[in-house]
C-alpha cells in the first residue's frame, strides 16, 4: 500500500522544492524513503507512548491489587489474631475450670477418704467405748457395794486375825478405798470424753450426707475445733492458741454439712498456721500468756450494732500478744448468716490477695500445703451454697475470712 | 582462509559477475536468499559452474547480509576456501510426527566427532522447536565443541521456509555442517538489546512452544492490546514485543519471539519453549539499543578468538530487529563491522531464531531477537 507522503515532508517539499510531481523518479523514490522514515519515527514514538501508558496502567492496577491484597491479608491476620486471642482466652478459662475441677476432685477425694477413715474409726471405737461406759456404772456400783462390805467387816471385826491385819497394812486399805472411788470417777470422765470425741468425729465426717440437710453450724464448727484440738492446746515449750468464740443465735441452715465442715477446717487450719508462723517461730515470750484453750463467750450483742462489730475482730485481736483465733457467728437477716474466722497472724500481703482463691496457689513450703484449701472453700461457699467468701487482711495485724451463706438453698444438686 | 562474496538481485544479476575467483578451491558456499528467489533455482547452475567442488549450505531468510549491506529479495553467496579445515555436512528431513528433540538426536548421530572444531546448524524455521533441536544434538558433540546457527526465515510472512544442502531448497530440512580442524579459531556471541518492561506475568497455560495464557488471561489478547493498530500485522508485528522468560534455574533470562498466532485458541506459537509456571515479561527496544546489542555480540565473539583477526563472520540476526529498525537495519551490521574490522567478511541473514551459547563456556541455546555472531579464523 502506497501511503501519502508524510505531512511534514509534504510541507518541506512545498517550501523548498515546490511541485514534487515534476521531480525525477530517483528523487521520488528517495522522498518516499524519507517519508517512510518519518512515518516509522511517528510509529515508533506512538508505540513507545502506548507501551508506556499501557504498562503504567497495568503496573498501577497491579499495585492497587497488591494493596488490596495486602489489606485483605492484614484484615485476615487481624481476624485470625482476634480468633486466636479469643480461643486463647477460652483455653485459659477452660484450663482454669479444669484446675478448679481437678482441685475439687483431689480435695473431695481426700476429704472423702478422710471422712471414711474418721467414720470408720468412730464406728470402731463407738462399740467398745459404749461397752466400757455402760459397764463403768455397774463397776462403780459393785465397787461401792464391796467397799461397804469391807467397812461392815471392819466395824464388826475390829481385831481380825494377824494375817488379815498384815494384808490390810500391805495394800494400804484406807488409801485404796479413798482412791478407788476417785479412780472410777476419773474413768467415767474419760469414757465420757471419748464418747464426745467419737460423736464429734461422726459429726465432722458426715460421710453419709450427700444430700442437703438442715443442721446447726455451731456443731460443725465445734466438731472441727475438737479435731484441731491437738494443734490448739499448749505443748512443751509453747503456749496454746486461744480461741475466742462469739456465737450469735443462728437459725438452722440448709447445707451440705460435710462440705461446710471442710470449709471451717480449711479456714481454721490456715488461721492456726498463720498464728503459729507469727508467734511460735518468733519465739516470743509467751509463758505468761493464757493457756485457756477454747473459751466460750456470751452471745453477740443486738443486731443493730452488727456493722460496728464487723470491724471488731481484727481490732479486737490485733493487740493480743498471744496467738488468738476469733470465731464469730451472726444472723444477718432471716435468710442469711455470717461466720467470721479471724487470726492475729502476719496477715496477707496485698500482692497475694488477688491469687488467694486460685487453685494450687500456696505460700507454704513444698509438702506443707496443696494450695487447694481456699480454692475448694471458695467453690463450696460460692458455687455449692450460693454464698460468699471474702478475705479481709491487714498485713502485720492479721486476717479475717467472712463466710456468708443463705439459710435455705434454691434447688441444688449434690453434683 | 579465502572468502569471496557475490550478491544476486533480479535487477542486476550477480555482482560481481562472473562469480568470484576461488573456483575449485572453494570447499563451501554459504547461500542465503529470499524464498521466492531461491525457488527460481537459476542460481544452481551458476554456483555449480563457479564452485564445482563446493558444498552448498544455505537457507531462506527474512533479509540477507552481504558485507554491511542488508538486502531483500536477493541471494548472497559466500564462497570459502579453508586452508586448514575440512567440512563435512549432513541434512535430515523432519519426519511427520517426529519431535524436534528426536530429529536433533538423529542429526547429532551423523556428525563425525573426530577432529570436530565447530558445527554450523541451519534449520527449517517454522516446524522445528529450536530449543529441543539443540538439546538433541548437543550430547553427540565432543567436549568444547558447540553449535551456532539459526532458523531459516520467510520475510515477515511466516509461511514457508527452506534449507539447502547441496540440492534444491526444501522445507522441513535441518542441515549441520561440521568444521574439522585443529587450526580453526571460532568465536561466538549473542546479544539482544531488548529490555523487559511492565509487570511480570506467570505463564499459566502453555504446551511446548505454544502459549495460551499469561496470568490466567489469553496471551493473544495481551499482545493485541499492546500492539493497538499494529495488531493487524500479527504475527510479524508481535516481534516488536518479544517475551523475556526467566529460566527455570532462575539465573538468567531467555528471549522468545512469535512465529504464529491462532485466533481460534487465542494462542501464540513461539520459536522456543514457553514452559508453564515460568515468569514472563514483555520486552521492547529502540534502534540505538539494538545497535548496542549487536556491538556487544561482536565484542563477545571477537574476545573468543584468542587475539586472532576474524576472517569470516556469520551474522544471524532476528527478523524482529529488522522489523523495528527497518531503514536503519544496516546500522547494526555497521556496528559489528566497526568492532571486527574491515578485514572480516560479513555474511549472514535475518532469521526466525538464533542458535548459540550467549557467550563462551555457556550452554548452547535457542535465542530470539538477538544478533548472533560466529567468527572464524585459521591460524
Amino acid at each position: 500500500m502506497t501511503l501519502e507522503p508524510h505531512r511534514l515532508l509534504q510541507r518541506q517539499i512545498q517550501r523548498y522544492l515546490g511541485d514534487s510531481t515534476t521531480l525525477p523518479d530517483d528523487w521520488q523514490k528517495f522522498l518516499a524513503a524519507v517519508s517512510d522514515a518519518y512515518y516509522q519515527a511517528d510509529g515508533d514514538r506512538a508505540r513507545i507512548e502506548r507501551t508506556l501508558e499501557l504498562s503504567s496502567q497495568e503496573l498501577l492496577q497491579a499495585n492497587t491489587q497488591m494493596q488490596s491484597l495486602l489489606e485483605t491479608v492484614e484484615n485476615q491476620v487481624a481476624e485470625r489474631t482476634a480468633e486466636l486471642t479469643l480461643a486463647n482466652a477460652e483455653l485459659a478459662t477452660t484450663l482454669q475450670e479444669l484446675r478448679e475441677t481437678q482441685g475439687q476432685l483431689i480435695q473431695t477425694e481426700k476429704m472423702s477418704s478422710l471422712g471414711q477413715l474418721v467414720a470408720g474409726v468412730a464406728h470402731e471405737i463407738n462399740n467398745p467405748i459404749n461397752f466400757i461406759h455402760g459397764n463403768l456404772n455397774y463397776a462403780s456400783e459393785y465397787a461401792q457395794a464391796l467397799l461397804r462390805l469391807i467397812q461392815l467387816y471392819r466395824k464388826h471385826y475390829p481385831n481380825p486375825v494377824p494375817a488379815i491385819q498384815a494384808e490390810i497394812m500391805a495394800i494400804d486399805l484406807d488409801f485404796l478405798v479413798e482412791d478407788f472411788t476417785k479412780l472410777l470417777k476419773s474413768m467415767h470422765i474419760g469414757s465420757d470424753r471419748i464418747k464426745q470425741i467419737v460423736l464429734s468425729l461422726r459429726n465432722f465426717s458426715r460421710i453419709d450426707e450427700a444430700e442437703m440437710k438442715i443442721v446447726d453450724l455451731h456443731d460443725g464448727i465445734d466438731s472441727t475445733l475438737l479435731i484441731l484440738q491437738h494443734r490448739l492446746k499448749s505443748s512443751s515449750g509453747s503456749s496454746g492458741i486461744e480461741v475466742i468464740k462469739q456465737y450469735g443465735t443462728l437459725p438452722m441452715v440448709e447445707c451440705y454439712a460435710g462440705q461446710l465442715n471442710q470449709v471451717f477446717m480449711n479456714l481454721l487450719a490456715n488461721a492456726i498456721d498463720a498464728v503459729e508462723s507469727r508467734f511460735l517461730s518468733d519465739k516470743l515470750d509467751i509463758s505468761a500468756l493464757s493457756t485457756k484453750g477454747v473459751k466460750s463467750q456470751p452471745a453477740l450483742e443486738a443486731k443493730i450494732q452488727g456493722a460496728l462489730r464487723r470491724a471488731q475482730p481484727l481490732t479486737a485481736i490485733q493487740n493480743q500478744t498471744a496467738p488468738t483465733i476469733w470465731i464469730c457467728t451472726e444472723s444477718l437477716s432471716c435468710d442469711r448468716i455470717l461466720i467470721r474466722i479471724a487470726d492475729n497472724g502476719f496477715g496477707i500481703p496485698e500482692s497475694l490477695k488477688q491469687r488467694l482463691f486460685d487453685p494450687f496457689f500456696t505460700t507454704k513450703p513444698i509438702g506443707k500445703g496443696t494450695g487447694l484449701g481456699l480454692s475448694i472453700s471458695y467453690q463450696i461457699v460460692t458455687k455449692r451454697h450460693n454464698g460468699n467468701l471474702q478475705c479481709n487482711s491487714a498485713p502485720g495485724l492479721g486476717t479475717e475470712f467472712w463466710v456468708t451463706i443463705p439459710t435455705r438453698q434454691a434447688s441444688q444438686t449434690a453434683d | 582462509m579465502q572468502v569471496e562474496q557475490s550478491l544476486w538481485t533480479e535487477s542486476s544479476g550477480w555482482q560481481p559477475s562472473p562469480l568470484g575467483n576461488l573456483g575449485d578451491k572453494a570447499q563451501l558456499v554459504l547461500l542465503f536468499g529470499s524464498p521466492a528467489v531461491l525457488k527460481l533455482g537459476s542460481y544452481r547452475p551458476d554456483l555449480k559452474q563457479a564452485y564445482p567442488k563446493a558444498d552448498v549450505l544455505g537457507c531462506s531468510t527474512a533479509g540477507e547480509i552481504c558485507g554491511v549491506q542488508v538486502t531483500d529479495e536477493s541471494l548472497v553467496a559466500t564462497a570459502i576456501h579453508f586452508e586448514q579445515t575440512q567440512v563435512r555436512g549432513h541434512a535430515i528431513r523432519l519426519e511427520a510426527g517426529e519431535s524436534s528433540l528426536a530429529a536433533g538426536d538423529r542429526l547429532g548421530r551423523l556428525i563425525e566427532p573426530e577432529g570436530l572444531a565447530h558445527v554450523l546448524l541451519l534449520s527449517d524455521g517454522l516446524h522445528v522447536n529450536g530449543s529441543d533441536l539443540v538439546r538433541g544434538i548437543l550430547p553427540h558433540l565432543p567436549a568444547g565443541v558447540t553449535v551456532t546457527g539459526g532458523l531459516s526465515g520467510d520475510g515477515d510472512r511466516f509461511q514457508e521456509t527452506c534449507v539447502i544442502w547441496n540440492g534444491a531448497p526444501e522445507q522441513d530440512i535441518i542441515a549441520a555442517l561440521g568444521l574439522y580442524s585443529d587450526r580453526l579459531q571460532v568465536g561466538y556471541g549473542s546479544q539482544g538489546g531488548w529490555s523487559p518492561f511492565g509487570p511480570e506475568r506467570v505463564i499459566t497455560k502453555s504446551s511446548g512452544n505454544v502459549l495460551y495464557e499469561l496470568d490466567g488471561q489469553p496471551a493473544l489478547e495481551l499482545y493485541k492490546k499492546y500492539l493497538g493498530d499494529h495488531a493487524e500485522g500479527l504475527p510479524a508485528t508481535g516481534l516488536l514485543f518479544p517475551l523475556s522468560l526467566q529460566t527455570q534455574r532462575g539465573d538468567r533470562r531467555v528471549v522468545r519471539t512469535i512465529l504464529s498466532v491462532d485466533e481460534a485458541t487465542q494462542s501464540l506459537t513461539f520459536a522456543g519453549d514457553v514452559p508453564n509456571g515460568v515468569t514472563a515479561q514483555l520486552m521492547h527496544s529502540s534502534v540505538d539499543r539494538l545497535i548496542d546489542g549487536a556491538i556487544d555480540a561482536a565484542e563477545t565473539s571477537h574476545q573468543g578468538m584468542n587475539n586472532a583477526t576474524p576472517e569470516l563472520a556469520i551474522l544471524i540476526s532476528c527478523v524482529g530487529r529488522k522489523l523495528l529498525m527497518r531503514q536503519r537495519i544496516e546500522e547494526e551490521v555497521e556496528g559489528v563491522r566497526d568492532v571486527l574490522g574491515t578485514e572480516t567478511v560479513l555474511a549472514g541473514f535475518y532469521s526466525y531464531g538464533e542458535i548459540a551459547p550467549f557467550a563462551r563456556g555457556a550452554t548452547c541455546e535457542l535465542h530470539n531477537q538477538t544478533m548472533t555472531i560466529t567468527t572464524f579464523a585459521e591460524t
